[in-house]
């Protein structure tokens, strides 16, 4: 439990690590919306490499590695918060389009918005107040929009991604968490070219 | 051409952030009493109480399924002519509808969901005082589960009544 902890920390608190400058992260922002109307919001760093495939037609494909936080409300019952390490492959068109595939592995806090009860050994009730879970949430996903050199002089980059999350354990096995997310890049000033 | 497209984009994009922020829907049922788990043997059962707690009679129904949800039988006409008189107990059996938990596969048995049930009726009773009338009413796998509890378990002891729909 408190290693749970310490992990869901030290990720968040990379994120605002001011050494992350010095590796140039782009930000990003973004509604995360889960089953599309479960309203939450997501706040990202990523750091995009050197190209791994240059095209004939000067399309290219970069591997990245960002750090996520995001939270969302299911309005009966609970709050979640997640922190998760994500990567991928971002196609980028020759106009400057991207194309992204990518995955996350991190923790989720399943926080109940309700209170729990239990009957204790003796049958007496007993108040547990807001309880709530860990557990790990895995996830694939696909999106458009992203930064590249191509539009590094742009302040703001649109992005929009589609993603499904999976929440275990869960019960006796797991949930998916169809997410929806849909913000904006700010890249980094010493990345415009 | 591909200029209008590229501003068509943009907007499409721009809409579709902004339909995202007020899309969000609150519970569909109003004047919700409480809302609240339970705990038990690994699983976190959602309970929810509608109606009217003051008559001291609760009603607690059994959803079918397996794999239904209390929710669904908390809209129409007939859950609020019964919630005008009762308190009505709309459960989330174990691994269904809001219910939550960590517990093995290997534990899921029919036992195991009427000693749920055995132990909500007695969490009710310490909750809302041994006086109330509590009545069992079970719905397709509610009836089942319910039947089960009513046989295998001292659940009997706690109960004014059965309903099986």
């Amino acid at each position: 439990m408190h290693i749970k902890i310490i992990w869901t920390f030290l990720f968040s608190l990379f994120l605002f690590n001011p050494l992350m400058s010095q590796i140039n992260p782009d930000w990003a922002v973004g509604y995360y919306g889960a089953y599309t109307y479960q309203p939450g919001i997501i706040l990202k760093a990523e750091q995009l490499f050197e190209p791994i495939r240059v095209n004939k037609n000067k399309s290219m494909i970069k591997p990245y590695l960002g750090l996520e936080l995001a939270s969302y409300f299911h309005f009966q019952n609970n709050a979640y918060i997640n922190s998760s390490l994500s990567g991928g492959l971002q196609r980028i068109g020759k106009k400057g389009r991207s194309f992204r595939l990518f995955a996350s592995v991190g923790v989720l806090r399943a926080q109940n918005l309700i209170k729990s009860y239990r009957l204790n050994e003796s049958g007496q009730l007993e108040d547990l107040g807001r309880k709530g879970n860990w557990g790990f949430f895995p996830g694939l996903g696909i999106g458009l929009g992203g930064p590249s050199t191509r539009n590094r002089g742009k302040k703001i980059i649109p992005y929009a991604n589609f993603r499904l999350q999976m929440q275990t354990p869960y019960n006796d096995h797991f949930l998916l968490h169809p997410i929806f997310e849909i913000g904006t890049y700010f890249s980094s000033s010493k990345n415009r070219r | 051409m591909s200029k209008y497209l590229y501003i068509s984009f943009r907007t499409y994009i721009a809409f579709l952030t902004v339909s995202c922020l007020f899309a969000c829907q609150g519970p569909i049922e109003a004047d919700t009493i409480e809302r609240f788990f339970f705990e038990h043997k690994g699983a976190k059962l959602a309970v929810q109480i509608d109606g009217n707690i003051e008559s001291e009679v609760f009603v607690l129904l059994l959803h079918g399924g397996p794999g239904g949800s209390g929710h669904e039988y908390n809209t129409g006409t007939y859950s609020e002519l019964l919630e005008d008189k009762y308190a009505m107990v709309y459960l989330d059996q174990r691994g269904q509808g809001a219910s939550q938990g960590n517990y093995s596969n290997d534990e899921l048995n029919l036992q195991l969901y009427s000693d749920d049930i055995a132990a909500v009726c007695r969490m009710l009773k310490q909750k809302y005082g041994q006086d109330i009338s509590l009545f069992l009413a079970g719905h397709s796998w509610g009836g089942m589960t319910g039947s089960h509890a009513l046989i295998n378990t001292n659940v009997q002891d706690d109960l004014k009544g059965w309903m099986e729909l």
